[in-house]
Formats: structure tokens, sequence, C-alpha cells
């Protein structure tokens, strides 16, 4: 019987993935049939958002619209993109050692330019005659390369200089992240977290308002950093492309996820009191932190389906490491977070070991073969069974086997990208012998602030947003409504975590409490915040 | 000594100390007392009264309504209006139905409701929809007057689902939070605790200290003798300022809460008179009743134990245990400012060793009872004795006498000598002039601008790291954009300058009027920048980082603060749509004389 050649499985509801992409280079099809191609624990947030950004800045400057326009069919997305290679820059950036000292030498200027230009080698990889005429002086130069490395983001890595990054304040600031030597694309830093997350805006129903967001405050913005880097760069660095990558596969068409994430990023890019420069940081946590809650709610879509219980984020507000306060809870259930995801997978191959298709291979002939083929093409899992038809496992061990696998922890697999990026933007804390929580620092709290408090807002409500927004509990009636009226630990203690959490806010200038009775959390950098014609006082 | 005898008065008093009842006293709990003890009342001020019979016995009316905490005197408000005022029958005072219904001046009726809290459900739905239609200005044939602490108002409008609601919730919160009390709704928004009057304070000390009664009540009483004085008269005349010292214990009370309400810790008024009772009666014998009464008082009388009593303690609550006191809110407001630890040496050698001899004078000449006399028997044991034993009992003493000279000392000393070094707030005293000289009709613009140039200095020293001694120009040093490090040397704006025709940087008084703000001006901006709030800590900060102290040492809070400034008027100068393409951005170092050098960048 002629076998129908199977496509890797899919979830309910999910788009197909693109025609292009290819799969047959994937392990082991689990983790992205759930959440998409790819989660990855080596790229951190701020590259993420740099990818994000890559291929916005790639689509206008290719006379394109931000995002693509919606196709009528529901067919998934296929973007090509690319980011300037800019080895000049770089090298004056990153990798050039001497600019400093020989400004601060004082020697005369023609000498200065000498000695640099003689370190420089045989096949200088700058275009010193650009900068000669562009900078007279040497000591400007110095000055504008010193000004732009101080805006190079998430330089804590120790990354080679092809993967260094400056904040992406327009086109000019943008570097694709390419091996040292043949400067080819090669993923190991980028590999798609950020694709996702324009995937994710693009399907979600603020796609035109975010889009407007991205052009008017970074790419039409016209930053004098981006000036300055043209300035350095001169006209010729675009001439060098790296091949452009493709974005990945992004399984569901719609999801609350990618409303709530494009939320955010409206918020913080409508900040107008905020230069643009600084809303970058909270604006790749909070990224990152939409991604955590999306892995999350799939596994439990996966494994329980729709209006599953979603374990809520108890925060920590406390933080110390005695066994009082909610540290336990937090701990208790950063855990259950973390075994959702094996569940997930689990859940996955389950779903179809009970499908009509397996069940008609259990009792056909050549069962093991069939079965052996059939799960390499649905799950891209490649097993010899050896040729002795005697000593081949029977199509349950096969299977049985399968979900052995994809509950065991893999390096790079979500799970580990959940943790990483958890730790990256701040959100749990860990200490040796004590174990994990989640227990935010004051730069998520501080995302958290400007991307939900426009004008002021009371303390409760501000809590209930959290909650009602990202299952954030910080206070004892958040807890009750997460908890379904039971709460885990005793009132007392939540309050206290309230109170925590007020004293934080405050100490971030974002809190006033005006009574007993009433304190408000707002956003100074949101327009509301001014005061309006109209107010004045009575006279005495 | 004859039969021992009880004032009627000081019986009156205590049920204003500090106690758990005094949390549940009420209007009417004090008319019972009164009628008890046969004294007459303390009277007390209603600051915002004018402004109540303004906005509702014009022409005109307003809505109004009256906010504030438990204490704040919002039912006695009420009733001063409508007894007062509007001649209602004593009678019908406080009526059964939740909402009192009498008529104005101008015929239009006034519905009152006293208290919001005491509504039922119901009660308050059925008001909900003509209430937003009266603020909304769509109905002005009857007029509201409701009372309710802040926190409830807006909750009553935040829960409910009739229309309108919603947009009347976020401009109360605007209101309460911007601390205006007028707005685009047909209402006057009067908030008892966000007015601060120092008539209000001095007018409930005299209520207290010089009230009728005094006399008759101790009339009788074989009283004490010069050297052991009746513990409760010897406080209140060293209050009212008997002694020769004059009125500074009074004034630096004033000083210190006025101090508080710049900082939004408002204290009301039934707190106040808790404050002024437990000066006159504290004693820290008995931890459950930290009051004296008369017998207690010839006790302490007679066997010389005035330590117990001690009026500069007491007016830091010290009389009573600690978790009590900490819950107080005029307490832990006076013990947030350290008092009895903060010290230097010139301050401490005035008053361990005489030196020098004006400033010892000053604080140890006059009223000798809780000076010297309580201090000498540990300073000898300590200096003369040399007895190792007694080191804690001398930290003690020492303690309670630099609070005694914090009250005591007069405010014309300057730096080490203030009396503001016994607090954590070094520049108070400062911060106070400053405030006087902007309330003041012909400010001292010269005081003004000094203090402007150091906090000039200061906010550049935080912004750039560097020691800088820049007094004329602004500079919003940063980074170009992370927001970790909140020291850099770059600036994308030019330095705002002090004074010149077309920018100024000046101080101000806030909306409010509580508490002075940098104002930024300059004419090339279309909209006004948001100004620089100056609570006492953050004054504090920029002064000491001006005389030499580390940015980054001092308060996380006043760190952000102050960022958060240099972001949003970064912003607002950012915008000033230039046209050119050429322009540039400032590389800041600081030159051997310690003067900022900015070099352009052209970009």
């Amino acid at each position: 019987m002629a076998e129908v050649e199977r496509s890797p499985l899919l979830v309910a509801n999910s788009l197909e993935p693109p025609r292009n992409l290819q799969v047959s280079q994937i392990g082991l099809w689990c983790e992205i049939p759930i959440w998409g191609l790819l989660l990855y624990d080596n790229q951190t947030p701020w590259l993420t958002l740099l990818e994000t950004l890559h291929i916005c800045f790639a689509r206008v400057s290719h006379k394109k619209s931000v995002f693509p326009p919606e196709t009528s069919d529901g067919e998934h997305e296929w973007i090509n993109y690319e980011a300037p290679l800019a080895l000049g820059l770089r090298h004056l950036l990153f990798e050039d050692q001497h600019i400093d000292e020989i400004a601060s030498s004082g020697a005369e200027n023609g000498t200065m330019w000498s000695t640099w230009i003689a370190e420089l080698g045989v096949k200088p990889p700058v275009n010193i005659a650009h900068l000669r005429k562009t900078f007279p002086q040497f000591q400007d130069l110095a000055n504008a390369v010193a000004l732009l490395r101080s805006g190079q983001v998430d330089g804590n890595n120790g990354r080679r200089p092809t993967s260094r990054h400056l904040l992406p304040l327009g086109p000019s600031m943008l570097f694709a992240d390419v091996k040292e030597v043949e400067h080819t694309s090669d993923r190991r830093f980028m590999r798609r977290n950020g694709e996702l997350i324009f995937l994710m805006l693009n399907r979600s129903s603020l796609r035109t308002e975010v889009a407007n967001l991205i052009q008017s405050e970074l790419i039409g913005a016209d930053s004098p950093w981006n000036r300055l880097a043209r300035k350095l760069m001169g006209g010729d660095a675009y001439e060098d492309q790296p091949r452009s990558l493709n974005t990945g596969f992004l399984p569901l068409a719609e999801h609350g996820a990618y409303e709530r994430l494009a939320q955010d990023w409206r918020a913080i890019l409508s900040l107008k009191k905020m230069p643009v420069a600084t809303s970058l940081a909270p604006l790749a946590r909070l990224s990152s932190f939409n991604l955590l809650l999306y892995i999350v709610e799939r596994a439990v879509e996966v494994t329980e389906g729709l209006g599953g219980y979603v374990p809520p984020y108890v925060f920590d507000m406390v933080g110390n490491t005695s066994g009082n306060g909610l540290r336990k809870l937090s701990q208790n259930l950063l855990q259950q977070h973390r075994r959702l995801m094996p569940s997930a997978t689990r859940a996955f191959v389950e779903t179809y070991r009970q499908s009509d298709e397996w069940q008609a291979i259990e009792g056909s002939d050549q069962a093991s073969l069939t079965a052996c083929n059939r799960l390499q093409q649905r799950f891209l899992w490649k097993r010899d069974i050896g040729t002795d038809p005697d000593a081949m496992p029977s199509p349950s061990e096969q299977i049985e086997l399968l979900i052995n696998e994809v509950q065991k922890s893999h390096s790079h697999s979500v799970s580990a990208m959940y943790v990483a990026h958890s730790r990256q933007i701040g959100a749990i804390t860990a200490r040796a012998g004590v174990g994990t929580w989640y227990a935010p620092n004051d730069e998520l709290i501080e995302a958290l602030v400007l991307a939900n408090v426009a004008g002021p807002i009371e303390l409760d409500a501000f809590l209930e947003k959290l909650f009602d927004r990202y299952r954030i509990v910080i206070g004892a009636q958040e807890a009750m409504r997460a908890f379904d009226g039971e709460l885990p630990e005793v009132d007392a203690t939540f309050r206290e975590n309230e109170r925590s959490f007020e004293d934080r806010l405050r100490m971030l200038g974002f809190l006033e409490r005006k009574s007993d009775d009433c304190a408000f959390v707002f956003n100074p950098f949101h327009p509301d915040t001014s005061l309006t014609d109209g107010d004045h006082d009575v006279a005495a | 000594m004859s039969a021992c005898q009880s004032s009627s008065l000081v019986s009156f008093l205590r049920i204003f100390g500090p106690s758990a009842e005094t949390d549940a006293l009420s209007d009417e709990n004090v008319r019972k007392a009164l009628a008890e003890f046969g004294v007459q009342p303390i009277v007390t001020p209603a600051p915002q009264l004018e402004k109540l019979k303004t906005a509702l016995c014009g022409e005109t009316p307003s809505n109004v309504i009256l906010t504030g905490t438990a204490g704040d005197g919002k039912t006695y408000h009420i009733r001063q209006l409508l007894l007062g005022e509007l001649n209602m029958a004593p009678e019908l005072w406080p009526g059964d139905a939740p909402v009192l219904e009498v008529s104005l001046p101008s015929g239009i009726p006034l519905r009152v409701i006293r208290d919001l809290s005491e509504l039922e459900d119901d009660e308050k739905d059925a008001e909900l929809a003509a209430i937003i239609a009266c603020l909304k200005g769509k109905r002005t044939d009857v007029r509201y007057l409701i009372a309710a602490n802040d926190g409830q108002l807006l909750r009553y409008f935040r829960d409910s689902t009739t229309v309108g609601a919603g947009a009347i919730h976020a401009e109360l919160a605007r209101m309460l939070r911007s601390e205006v009390s007028k707005s685009a709704l047909d209402l006057v928004l009067l908030n008892l605790s966000r007015s601060w009057s120092g008539e209000t304070v001095d007018k409930i000390f005299d209520a207290v200290i010089d009230h009728p009664d005094w006399a008759s009540s101790c009339d009788g009483c074989p009283g004490t003798g010069v050297a052991n004085p009746c513990p409760i008269r010897l406080n209140q005349s060293i209050l009212r300022g008997d002694d020769g010292a004059g009125l500074n214990f009074r004034t630096r009370i004033k000083d210190a809460l006025r101090v508080g309400a710049a900082n939004d810790s408002h204290i009301p008024i039934r707190y106040l008179i808790m404050l002024t009772v437990n000066i006159l009666l504290g004693d820290r014998q008995v931890a459950d009743d930290p009051l004296l009464d008369c017998d207690r008082a010839k006790q302490r009388a007679a066997k010389g134990n005035y330590e117990l009593c001690n009026p500069y303690d007491n007016a830091l609550g010290l009389n009573m245990p600690k978790r009590q006191r900490d819950a107080n809110v005029v307490f832990s407001q006076l013990a947030s400012l350290g008092l009895g630890e903060e010290t230097n040496n010139l301050l401490d050698e005035a008053l361990t060793k005489g030196e020098p001899k004006a400033l010892a004078e000053e604080i140890f000449a006059t009223e000798k009872m809780y000076g010297e006399r309580l201090f000498a028997p540990a300073h000898h044991a300590y200096y003369v004795t040399a007895d190792r034993s007694k080191a804690d009992e001398f930290r003690g003493s020492i303690a309670t006498q630099r609070r005694r000279a914090f009250f005591r000392m007069s405010a014309s000393h300057e730096g080490m000598a203030s009396p503001w070094r016994f607090t954590v707030l070094h520049h108070a005293g400062t911060y106070l002039d400053v405030i006087a000289a902007l309330t003041d009709a012909d400010a001292n613009k010269t005081f003004l601008d000094q203090i402007t140039r150091r906090l000039i200095k200061g906010l550049n020293r935080a912004y750039l790291g560097m020691m800088a001694e820049e007094t004329e120009k602004l500079w919003l040093a940063g980074t170009i954009g992370r927001t970790d490090d909140t020291v850099g040397r770059i600036a994308t704006v030019d330095a705002i300058a002090r004074a010149t025709r077309a920018q100024s940087i000046k101080l101000d008084m806030d909306r409010g009027k509580r508490r002075p703000v940098l104002l930024v001006r300059s004419k090339s901006l279309d909209e006004p920048i948001e100004p620089l709030e100056l609570r006492p800590l953050l004054f504090e900060y920029l002064l000491r980082v001006d005389e030499g102290s580390l940015p980054s040492s001092f308060s996380r809070q006043c760190q952000q603060e102050v960022r958060q400034f240099a972001l949003i008027t970064n912003a607002a100068f950012g915008d000033e749509g230039d046209e050119d393409d050429v322009s540039s951005v400032f590389v800041l170092s600081l030159s051997a004389t310690g003067n900022v050098d900015a070099k352009t960048l052209e970009v």
C-alpha cells in the first residue's frame, strides 16, 4: 500500500509552517509545534529586541511597510530581512585598541593620525580618507568613538566583536550578528526569539498603531547618535551585506499573548516624555516577560485545553531568604511553571497516541516499521530499529520511548530559555543553598509601571491590573482570586508583601501615599500626568 | 497635704491623649465628656470653613466634597456650617436620614451626606446618578455636600457601573493627586488633610495651654513649692514659653510639623490635640496608661521623679511603648527626624564640656529642671568619677539633652550650630527659610538666588558624577540611553541658564503652596516644564551634594527623582523642533578649577 508522506505534526488550530522553511535539520519536533521556531536560551532579551527591530528597519529600508499586509487566506508569513555588516564602524567601536591612547597622548594632530594609521596595518578595515575628511581633528574622532561606545547594549557578555551591538536608534546603528572570520550569519546569538516577537506583533490587532510608533520613534526619528554613526561609517558601509535571513514559524494565528505584547509595546513607545533610548531597556524586558507568559499559557493549553488553570506569578517583595514570607510559595510556583513544559510536550505526543492514525498502525502489518517511519515523519525523530523483524520494538514501545525522550531536559530547550530569560530580566532571584524564586528587581518593576500606568491610579487598582494582565500576585486581594479563595499563606503575609511593594514603588519614584486609605501609583513619563487647563485653587 | 483633689480639666484633657479610645474619639464622645466634667470645650479651628461658605452660600453655589482622614474635622466643618451659616435647628442635627436636605441662601436645596461610609449600598446607588449629573454640570437644581475619606470617595465611583462614574473617578483621582480644588467639574474639592496652616497649630496649642478652666480647676490644690513644682503646671509653663527662653519649644514643634507637611505627612487636628496633651501630661512609668493624672503628678513632685514626665521627650511620644508610638502618625513623623541620635562635635561639646560658652549658656541657663538638674548626675558619673558602668545611663541622658537642646536653641544659629543638626535634616532650617522667603510678599531675592545656585551645583554634581563647581548653568548630563547608570558625561541639550532673558531656573512654591519647587523656564518652549518638587529629603540631598557628599551615597529615592527630572526636562527641550540639519551634542569634562568644559560634537 502506498504510504502517504506525512508532514510534521501540528497542534489544533495551528497554521501550516511556511513552505520554504527547512525543518529537516530539526532533531525533535515537539517543542516547535507548540511554541514556535524558535525560543532560544543563548539569545538574551536585548538581542531578542534587536532582532525584532532588524526586521522592521530592513523592511522600511526596502520601501515596505513595517509589518506585511495581511493575507486573506491566513497563510503563514515568510519575511526576508538583513542588517548591515558595517565592518568599518564595528572595528572602530569594538575592536580598535589604539584610538583612546593616541588621543590622550597630547601629540600634534598630524602625528596622532599617522600613528593611528600605522597601527591599522596594511589592509585597514576602515575608510581612512573618509575619516580624515570628516574629522580633521583626531581628538574629535576619538570623542565620537567614545560617545558611541557608551551606547553599547548587553555588554557584559564578553562576546565576539561581531556580536556586539549598539542601541538601535537608527539604521546606521544596526549590525548584523555574524561570524568573526567569514562574516556570515550563523544564528549563534540571534536565533529567532526576535522573529517570534515580530510575528506576534504582526498578528495582533494593534499592528498598525505599533508600526506607526516604531516608525515615528525609531526608524524615522533622526537621532543625533544615528547621524554620528553615519558620519563615522561613510557611505560604502552598505555595500557589503550578509545573506538575508528568513523568519520562522509561529503556530497560532491569534493568541491573547500577542495582544498583551502589542499593548505593552504601544504603551512604552508612546511615552513621549521619556527619550526612546531610555525606553528600549524596559521594552526588552517586557518583551521577554511576555514570552515567558506565552510559554506557560501555551503549555497549559496543550496539556489541559483552553480554560486550564494557569499557575499565577507570586512576586515575593520582601526578598529575604528566611522561611517567612512568600518565598517558598513563589519557589513552588516557579517549579510548577517549569514542570509545565515537559508536561506539554508529553501531552503533545499522548494526544497523537490516542489518535486514529496511530491506532490504525498498532494493528497493521509491518507495524514496527510503519511506526518507525511515521514517528520519523510526524516528530522528526530518527531512530535506528535495525532490520531484524523479530528484534524490532513494537509501536507502543517506540512511542513510549518517544514520550520519555520529549520529557528529558535537553540543552537549549524551551525550559532552558525560560530560566535564562527570567534571570536576565530580573524576574527571578537565585540564592545558593536557598533556591530560585520570583523576586523581581527594580528594573522589572519600573518596566511594569511604565507599561501599565497612564494617569494616576490607586495602588489596589494597579495590583488588580497586574493580575488581570499578567497573573501577577502581590497582595491578598489578588491571591484570593488566583487561588480561588483558598489562600496558601496567611493573609498577613500577603499584606506585608504588598507593603514592601509599596515601599519599592515609592523608592523608585512611582508612588505617593496621600493618606492611610489612598496611595497613588503614577507614571511621570506619561503625558496625562501634567496638570491640565482648568486646574487652580480656590482663593483663600 | 490636704485630701487629694483632681482637676476636672486634667481629667477632661486625658481623653484626648494617646490611647486606644482616642482612635474611636468622635464628636459625640467629646460632647459626653464635656457634660461629665463640666468644662468648656476646646475650641478648635475649622480652617476650611470660609472656603466652604464661599462655595455654597453665594449666588451660584458649587457642589462640595470634603475629604480628609479620620480626625480632620469633616463632621465638625459640616456642623459648623449647618448650625451656623445655614441656621439649621440644633435638634435636627445629625438627623436619622442618611442624607440631610437643607436650603441654601440662594434657595437651591443642598443634599448633605455627612459620611459616605455610613450609607448602605442601595442608598449610595440611589444618589449616584444625581451626583454624577451635578458634578458634570448637567443639573443645577440641587447641590451636594459630601464628606468622605479620599480612598472611600474614589472607590465609590470606581466600583460603580453607572454611566459617567468612570470619568468622574479619573478626574477626582487626578485632582487628589495633584492636590487642586477646582477643575473642569462643577465642584470644589476641599481636602482637609492637605491644608497646612501654622495658625491652626497655634490655635490648638493656645486652646489647650490657655484653656479658660485651668485656674478654676486647679483652685484649692495646695500645689507644690518651687523646688518640686507640679509637673503638669511646669510643662504647661515651658510650652507656653514662660521661662525666658521664649517660644522656641512651640516654634520648633511647628517647624517640625511644617517640614512634615512639605513631605506629605499630614497631621489631623485630633492628633495635634493629642500631641499637646501628651506634652503636658506624658508620663513614662506605666506602659498602658502613659498620662499623668493629679494623683500621679503629686507623687512625681514629692519624689522628684521629673525624668518620667520630660515634656521634650513627651513631644516625641517616648512615654509610650514603641509599637504604639510607631502606629501613631504624629509621633512616628517626629521620630523620623532622628532626634537624640544625630549630633556633631560642636553641639556635643556644648552639652558636655560647656564650650563654646555662649551656646552652652543658651542651652542650660534657663529651665533648669529638665536641663541641668536632670543631666548633672549622669554627667558627673561619667566625666568626673569616670564610672564605666554608667556609660549606658549617660548615653540615654545625653540623648535626652540633645532632644531638649533641639527644642530650646534659637533658629538664628547657622552651619554646625544650627539646632537642625540634631536631626537627619541638617538643612531644614534653610528649607524653612526658603518657604518663608517664598511666601512673603517681598521675597528676599538674594537669599533665594543663593540657594538656587547651591541647588544647581548639587544637581550638576549628581548628574555628572564629578565635583563640578558650576552654579549658573544646569547640565542635563547623562548617558546615551541605558537606565542602570545614572551618571554620564553627555548632553544632547545645551546647558540651561539660571538667569538670562531667554531662560531661568527659579525657586517657587508648588500649586498647593506646601513645598518649594525648582522651576525651569525657557522662551523657546511652548509648554511649561514639570518643576522639580523639593521635598525636604530631596532638598537635603542636593545641599549635601553641594557641600561635598557623594551623590550615590545618600538616597536611592532622591537619585530616582533627580533622574526623572533630567529625563523629562530633556524630552521637553528635545522637542524644540529644529528645522536645521546641523545639530550638536556636548561631551562634558571637568577642568582643574572645577568648571564644566563642554566640547561640541557636530552630528
